[in-house]
């Protein structure tokens, strides 16, 4: 098992993004977080192009927290394409947005998401609600062994 | 006897008196007569002075001398004879020729004694009945008459032969081979000078040939008879010179005669003159073309006018020649009547066809107009009779011209109505359209009798249509182009609403984030009034975040799309009260909900509508020691309503009117919670169902909130 437990972070707004952060360092569950700014960069990070070229992709995150609304591509296409990639399909993919619109939750789950969190207002609740994604993603779950996931 | 005087034969030999021829034959058989003195006769025969011969009964006798040996003289004497010998030959010859007939003659002779006993054979009888002679002896000839004849005719023989009378009788005589044949019998008695009877005699002929004859033309009559006085057709028959032969009963009761009144007479006897007259004239005139003449008439019967069908034809002869004129009538008074009924009948279409403000006609049952009214030739100023048959269509339109005749020719085919729009041109070129209708009058047995059809203007009625259509196609479009837009707002606002949900919340969470972690990292560093304001700035940003949430709720009702089914909204009321009951289980509250609420809305929706409605009593019961809250149905005018009914804090009825709209709120969030949405999304949903939502309440008495989900009339 991986020790190196690593969280990417797909968000634009960066009050969104401080507030997630806080979230996860607040309750230790993270040994790592990546964060993208937007879907191009989340797929440069997970593929080792653009500003990660060379990155070693033996080293993929454990959950990616993905947002839908995002800048140069939506989170919905990036979903598409980390689950279209051999190397990428496997991994746990979170939506976590503002929105509760049916379509988006739907679309979400067709492309393959594990899981569909909307962002409370009342940060309490958005807190407890990153902390208990992060305890279950990263400690409970059993991710598939990463050799499986490499053609 | 000789004619002679004395003198002159006195003196004279005996030959004088003999015929020379035969003197010596009579001189020797005077001889033998004088031989002796005894009278001895012989006939001979005497010659007469005029030459004749008369037979005479001679006798003579010698007169002797005492000694009885010789002869003294010869005493002579002579009887004429003749006409008793010629009598008796006559008499013979008679008797041979009546044997001979009797022979000769195909009638049986027969002959008894004086008591009708046969006492003798009888040949010819004998020949036909093959009797012996002692079967015809005595009566014995009478077992061969027909039994049905026998009594008769024994009596009237018998009679006959009391009253010493011929007779006269027909029977039937059995012959030999055992078939009966008819016979004429007459029989006579033979009288004697004196009166009595000799014997009787008399003769049978055969007279079954005749008989058959006469039967066959009795049958004959009698059929002939039968048939005329049967048929209800009325006969008659006159001869050559036009004298009544024959006359059916029918006929003569029709002339208020007998037949035999009528039979002999001639016409002039029998009608008026003028009458008389006519019938003469077609009589002769029959005889003397020897055609066949059908004509009709009319007469007189007990007063009634009546019309008769005739028939004369010329009778022939077996030659050839006529030799009289027959007559059949039969009644036609009724086909009469019929016809002028039905001219009367037609008359009156004809009427009513003229005043109708349609354009009429009518055409024969194979198709071909016989009959346009005043209206369709003052429409078309085109002559009635040039547009009988097919003449009319040259009026239609060219372009209806083929489908109007297929069309009727259709309907003609299969006896089915006509009904067809089409075109006439008017007298003045402009052409309107007629909705041109026809039906069909059949008779009894279904075969068509006449077709009636009308022509309505409906030119103004196609306007119409016309505006109507165009008007229509407008309004699609308009429609089309409004869905289109509608189509776009709606996307529009899709997309206004995802974007809110999205971008709206972020800078509340933000505010309320950032909030707290101030309020967490720098609690130390902020007063009591500081860290107050905090908790505003996040229960604001909170509340925010609920009214946009609201918000977008109510948008999704807007759009989302309505499945109505069956929903026990009993049971939907009675989960959400339990739901409310178990997030403030402190709260005691009456609940009572009917029970069997079926009603078919979408599901989720209504599920909206309790949710609120239930919320709101709920809630607005928060401050009442008895919460009772109540959902149920009543009918009105037809209606289902539902009600949820509580008697919380009730509302002022002056701001009823704003109950309903969103964002308006009759309480302070202070009093109770709430965004002032819930009943705005109330009634979206409700109007949605095309129902209808209204409140009643007084303040402190509690309220009620009814709504129906149906259209109102549609069940």
């Amino acid at each position: 098992m991986n020790k190196l437990k690593t969280i990417l972070v797909v968000e634009d707004n960066p009050d969104d993004l401080a507030l997630t952060l806080r979230a996860l360092k607040g309750h230790n569950v993270a040994n790592q977080i990546v964060e993208a700014h937007d879907g191009v960069e989340a797929l440069d990070y997970l593929f080792g192009t653009g500003a990660h070229a060379g990155r070693d992709l033996r080293e993929q995150p454990q959950l990616i927290l993905l947002d839908l609304k995002l800048p140069k591509m939506d989170g919905l296409e990036v979903l598409r394409r980390i689950r279209s990639d051999p190397r990428t399909k496997l991994l746990s993919v979170v939506i976590l947005t503002s929105s509760d619109e049916e379509k988006d939750i739907v679309n979400g789950y067709a492309l393959g998401a594990n899981s569909f969190v909307r962002k409370p207002v009342d940060f309490n609740q958005f807190a407890e609600s990153v902390r208990q994604l992060g305890c279950y993603w990263l400690l409970l779950n059993e991710p598939p062994p990463a050799c499986a996931e490499m053609p | 006897m000789t004619g002679r005087k004395a003198a002159e034969v006195i003196g004279q030999s005996l030959d004088i008196l003999f015929p020379p021829a035969l003197v010596d034959s009579s001189m020797a058989l005077i001889r033998k007569t004088t031989g002796g003195e005894r009278w001895k006769t012989v006939e001979i025969s005497i010659l007469h002075r005029d030459g004749s011969f008369r037979t005479v009964l001679w006798s003579s006798a010698a007169v002797f001398l005492a000694d009885g040996k010789t002869p003294v003289t010869t005493i002579a004497q002579g009887q004429d004879i003749t006409e008793r010998k010629q009598a008796e030959a006559a008499l013979r010859e008679s008797e041979k020729r009546f044997r001979s007939l009797a022979v000769a003659t195909s009638q049986i002779i027969w002959y008894t004694d004086a008591q009708g006993q046969v006492c003798g054979p009888m040949p010819s009888f004998q020949a036909y009945t093959g009797q012996s002679d002692e079967e015809i002896s005595g009566s014995g000839w009478a077992a061969t008459l027909h039994p049905d004849d026998a009594e008769r005719t024994i009596k009237v023989w018998q009679e006959a032969v009391a009253a010493k009378t011929g007779y006269l009788t027909e029977y039937r005589l059995r012959r030999h081979d055992g078939v009966y044949r008819y016979f004429t019998a007459r029989g006579a008695p033979v009288m004697t000078d004196d009166g009595s009877i000799l014997e009787w005699i008399g003769t049978c002929s055969d007279i079954t040939e005749r008989k058959q004859a006469e039967e066959m033309l009795r049958e004959s009559e009698a059929k002939f008879r039968t048939l005329i006085e049967n048929i209800p057709q009325k006969i008659l028959m006159k001869d050559r010179n036009c004298k009544w032969v024959m006359i059916s009963e029918n006929l003569a009761r029709d002339f208020g005669f007998r037949p035999e009144d009528v039979v002999g007479k001639i016409d002039s006897q029998l009608f008026t003159p003028e009458l008389a007259a006519k019938y003469h004239a077609d009589d002769v005139r029959i005889m003397e073309t020897g055609r066949t003449e059908e004509l009709e008439e009319k007469y007189l019967v007990g007063g009634r006018e009546t019309w008769v069908n005739t028939i004369k034809t010329p009778v022939r002869s077996e030659s050839g020649s006529i030799v009289g004129v027959l007559g059949i009538f039969w009644d036609i008074t009724e086909r009469k009547r019929a016809e002028g009924a039905l001219r009367e009948s037609e008359s009156r279409f004809r009427q009513l066809a003229e005043s109708l403000p349609q354009l009429v006609w009518t055409c024969q049952p194979d198709g071909p107009c016989d009959y346009l009214n005043r209206q369709w030739v003052e429409f078309t100023g085109v002559p009635e009779a040039q547009q009988h048959g097919f003449g009319w269509l040259a009026q239609l339109h060219p372009d209806d011209r083929a489908p109007a005749v297929a069309a009727w020719e259709a309907a003609v085919a299969s006896c089915s109505d006509f009904r067809v729009e089409f075109r006439i041109r008017r007298h003045d070129g402009e052409y309107r359209w007629f909705d041109t209708q026809a039906i069909r009058l059949h008779d009894a047995t279904g075969h068509t009798v006449k077709w009636f059809g009308s022509n309505t203007d409906i030119t103004e009625r196609k306007r119409a249509e016309e505006e109507i259509r165009e008007l229509n196609t407008g309004l699609e479009q308009r429609v089309r182009d409004r869905t289109t837009a509608l189509e776009a707002s709606n996307k529009e606002l899709e997309a206004f609403s995802y974007s809110v949900s999205h971008d709206l919340r972020a800078p509340l969470r933000a505010m309320d984030g950032f909030s707290m972690a101030l309020l967490e990292d720098s609690a130390g560093k902020l007063d009591e009034t500081a860290q107050g304001y905090l908790r505003r700035i996040r229960a604001g940003s909170q509340r925010m975040a609920q009214l946009i949430d609201d918000l977008l709720n109510l948008s999704r009702v807007t759009r989302a799309k309505m499945l109505r089914e069956s929903v026990d909204l009993t049971a939907m009321a009675e989960e959400i009260g339990a739901e409310f009951q178990k997030s403030q289980p402190e709260r005691q509250v009456g609940l009572v909900v009917a029970p069997d609420l079926a009603v078919r809305a979408d599901r989720p929706m209504l599920r909206v509508v309790l949710n609120n409605l239930l919320g709101n009593a709920w809630k607005f019961t928060g401050r009442c020691a008895q919460a009772r809250i109540e959902v149920g149905a009543q009918e009105r005018d037809g209606q289902r309503i539902f009600f949820v009914r509580d008697n919380g804090a009730g509302f002022d009825m002056t701001y009823v009117d704003k109950l309903f709209g969103a964002f308006q709120r009759l309480h302070s969030t202070q009093e109770f919670e709430g965004t002032g949405i819930g009943l705005a999304l109330v009634q979206r949903i409700i109007h949605r169902h095309g129902g209808r939502a209204w409140a009643e309440g007084t303040v402190g008495h509690g309220a009620t909130v009814y709504f129906t989900l149906e259209e109102k009339g549609r069940n």
